[in-house]
């Protein structure tokens, strides 16, 4: 067991412990929740970004949080995050995160456990879709590298600035990311060790910006026959948004850097000389290990920009432009671009209906989010959902 | 010609009362340590920001149902913020684990009164004209700035 591990398990005990004892009966336990259930489909033959099909897809779209929240004395906080998904192999309810802060003052607090790692902009309330104004957020962007949640410390350190905040969050720990949610096996899960980054977050309500940059160690090596190697990974974002009371616009950039990426070039040499002299078994084998650790990781880039406009007091109509350069293989990219409409209808305060049609655009020499090479190179995404907080 | 100036000068008198009456005021109970706020810091304990009002007294951060005037006329002028934006950065900052939602205090100001009586730490607002010596509350933050 890894030594965050370990120390996120004390601090939760602990701070179960406390939470049973005398210190705690002031404060009850607060509890809220969030819901979302939607469908997905396309035009395309092809199926998009893990298997959005022209078959209307429900399970994956349509999940349950329990959000808990105690205080344990002055200082000391616990929350919590039970989050279910039915797209989940198994079903269950999972903790997504778990953490105890300690605030002895205005000005900074220290976070324990299980944590959202603060890398975009929507970081922190990410599966909560009253919160945002897409279906799901733009993709290109979120969905380049999965990174939500690790086991560690951080630290925020506040300075007001006149009418603004400005604060500056160090965090570090391990991660763990399930590649395959919907069918998880002894390899599906990529670990990360040694991270860290820092987050910088300027607030001027109703402007916010967000800067982030974090580093880990990936071990890439996902089973016998699919080994990328240990790499040391690097990312990078910057986040703006403004959000007025008729008209809110958004925009984030990521980048990110495999700084092993020379490293193995040795390594695929000689496994393409040894399948000139391999068996014809063999050689396929030692080609496509080569290959793979031929491939390239890092040097991404990808941005958005959304503009969104309520109509009224129900309606808000938002335009998404978004954009994701990735190399893969030196035949195949995994570019793409896109431009999404949506509108969304407020039920209430609590309550939002959301309807998107997404056009996805693919350069030739790029599979985009496919799962495979599309036949076209263009698609539409439509999806719609139902998000309620409570 | 006097009559109508009489007139004017009551309207005036009776307007300007009406004014006074919906003015918002931060109330603390009188046993808190607190004894005046600025805008900057009512608008960092209302946004989630912190829960210390001044360094080293924190408090127990009480809110009004977001479905009222007074939910709505605090949260425009003390944050800027629409109803609905209020309710959606709150649920921002609780859904993050951020800060730990406020106590809705239901009921009009005489309920919020009594639900503070006893608590210390506790923090609300309520309209001016509801605060009596009776009431045995202090007043931290005016809205109209006096």
């Amino acid at each position: 067991m890894s030594f965050w591990k370990c120390a996120g398990r004390y601090v939760l005990a602990s701070a179960a412990v406390l939470s049973f004892g005398p210190l705690a009966e002031a404060d009850p336990l607060e509890w809220r929740g969030f819901l979302t259930t939607g469908t997905s489909f396309s035009d395309s033959k092809t199926p998009y970004n893990q298997g959005i099909t022209r078959k209307a897809r429900v399970t994956e779209e349509t999940f349950l949080g329990l959000n808990l929240t105690k205080s344990l004395t002055k200082e000391w906080r616990l929350a919590a995050q039970i989050l279910g998904r039915s797209g989940q192999a198994d079903g269950a309810a999972k903790i997504d995160w778990a953490f105890v802060t300690y605030e002895p003052d205005q000005d900074y607090s220290l976070t324990l456990g299980k944590q959202k790692i603060p890398m975009w902009m929507i970081s922190e309330y990410i599966d909560v879709g009253r919160l945002y104004p897409w279906v799901v957020p733009p993709e290109e962007v979120y969905g380049l590298f999965n990174l939500k949640s690790f086991t560690g410390a951080s630290a925020v350190y506040k300075l007001a600035l006149g009418e603004s905040t400005l604060s500056l969050s160090p965090y570090g720990g391990d991660v763990v990311i399930e590649s395959a949610p919907s069918d998880p096996d002894e390899y599906s899960k990529i670990r990360g060790s040694n991270m860290f980054g820092v987050s910088l977050n300027w607030d001027l309500q109703p402007i916010s910006i967000r800067a982030a940059y974090n580093r880990a160690r990936w071990n890439l090596n996902l089973g016998p026959q699919i080994q990328y190697g240990e790499r040391n990974y690097e990312i990078y974002s910057v986040g703006f948004k403004a959000d007025f009371d008729a008209l809110m616009i958004m925009a984030e950039y990521v980048a990110t850097e495999d700084l092993d990426e020379d490293k193995f070039d040795d390594q695929a040499n000689q496994l393409a000389a040894e399948a000139g002299n391999a068996s014809a078994a063999d050689a396929p084998v030692l080609l496509g290990r080569s290959a793979l650790l031929r491939q390239r990781i890092g040097g991404s880039r990808a941005y958005y920009a959304t503009f969104a406009k309520n109509l009224g007091e129900s309606f808000l109509v938002h335009l998404t432009f978004a954009s994701a350069k990735r190399p893969a293989t030196p035949q195949l990219s995994r570019d793409q671009s896109s431009l999404a409409l949506g509108l969304n209808y407020d039920i209430n305060t609590d309550s939002v209906v959301k309807v998107e049609g997404k056009r996805v655009m693919v350069p030739d020499d790029s599979q985009g989010l496919f799962d495979e090479k599309p036949l076209k190179d263009e698609a539409m995404i439509y999806r719609l959902s139902y998000s309620l907080v409570f | 010609m006097k009559k109508i100036y009489l007139c004017f000068m009551i309207f005036i008198m009776l307007t300007a009362k009406s004014f006074a009456a919906d003015n918002i005021v931060v109330i603390v109970p009188k046993k808190s340590p607190l004894t005046k706020l600025t805008l900057a810091q009512v608008k960092a304990l209302y946004l989630g920001e912190t829960r210390f009002a001044v360094p080293g007294v924190q408090v127990e951060l009480h809110d009004r149902d977001r479905t009222t005037v007074i939910f709505k006329e605090f949260y425009e002028k003390v944050a800027d913020m629409s109803p609905k934006q209020a309710s959606v950065h709150w649920s921002r900052k609780v859904f993050s684990g951020e800060a730990p939602p406020p106590v809705r205090d239901s009921g009009e100001d005489a309920a919020v009164l009594e639900a503070l009586k006893n608590k210390g730490e506790a923090i609300n607002y309520v309209y001016e004209k509801s605060v009596t010596s009776a009431s045995n509350m202090k007043i931290v933050y005016s809205l109209n700035g006096k």
